[in-house]
């Protein structure tokens, strides 16, 4: 190997340590938005705790949790209950989704309306 | 005309080298993860003959390749790969006095999945990509290090083989 190669190694090392932070390290959300089919229907803020039911359109629901700055749907009317398991989640740009409802809970730095 | 019918046998071997690694077990947990090893043919070819006729080769590698083995759907994200790794693997060659195949080798890793990644992208416009790219990025570097440390290996060898020797003697160190 050769000085170069040293250099080439250094900086991809650095580089990758940066692309790993700016990926997985991402501060914590100010708002949780529910989209239903791409459209804002709820906005709430993380800082007071609440447990809200959200009602689509089509008659189903979602009992969405905040808790301590942390989102999660407590219970839903859908089969594969896979939004129920997701686990809680804080931090912008994470998502809770229940397909067979339409139904997407991002969460954001600010309110969306 | 010896030429034609060595970069035949490079673009063989090379060929040879996608089957292997497309029938090899893949354990890897994310997609899109390989070793390269017809990087290695690649490599070895800008070494002995020159950039024109390695990405000459490389880009005939990647068509035939797809065609045989992985499916037509993988050529846009193999070529997009294939030819951002050689680009950059060819800027460093060009320097050759400061980087080793090794260094050559482990960027043309990374840069091979950072192209795959782009071509993703402008395909599915999904941006949840980018949380594969470390992953990517991370695997490019070590398999790319491999990859280039087996060419710095083979190179001396092959170096000394008449047949290359011959046909092209100015590009002999």
């Amino acid at each position: 190997m050769k000085k170069g190669d040293f250099v080439l190694l250094a900086v991809t090392g650095v580089l990758l340590g940066l692309v790993i932070f700016i990926v997985f390290f991402k501060p914590n959300a100010g708002f949780a938005t529910v989209y239903e089919d791409g459209t804002v229907i709820a906005s709430f803020p993380l800082n007071t705790d609440i447990t809200e039911k959200i009602e689509t359109q089509d008659g189903h629901y979602n009992i969405l949790k905040i808790s301590g700055g942390e989102v999660s749907v407590l219970e839903a009317d859908c089969k594969n209950q896979i939004c129920v398991n997701t686990r809680p989640v804080k931090r912008i740009g994470d998502s809770i989704i229940c397909l067979p409802h339409k139904i997407s809970i991002v969460l954001e730095k600010d309110r969306k309306e | 005309m010896k030429k034609t019918a060595y970069l035949g046998m490079f673009l063989a071997i090379s060929l040879i080298l996608s089957y292997v690694e497309s029938i090899l077990p893949v354990t890897a947990p994310i997609p899109g993860i390989k070793l390269g090893l017809a990087n290695c043919a690649i490599l070895v070819l800008l070494y002995l003959y020159g950039p024109w006729e390695a990405i000459l080769v490389n880009v005939a590698r990647v068509t035939l390749s797809a065609f045989m083995f992985n499916g037509l759907f993988s050529l846009l994200y193999s070529l997009s790969g294939a030819i951002l790794s050689f680009l950059i693997m060819f800027l460093l060659y060009r320097k050759k006095k400061t980087f080793s195949p090794v260094g050559i080798g482990m960027l043309g890793g990374v840069f091979h999945n950072i192209g795959q990644i782009i071509m993703a992208f402008a395909v599915t416009h999904v941006k949840g990509l980018i949380y594969y790219l470390p992953f990517l990025l991370a695997s490019g570097l070590v398999t790319g290090f491999i990859i280039g440390f087996l060419t710095k290996l083979l190179l001396p060898y092959l170096k000394k083989t008449i047949l290359v020797k011959n046909d092209n003697p100015n590009k002999e160190e």
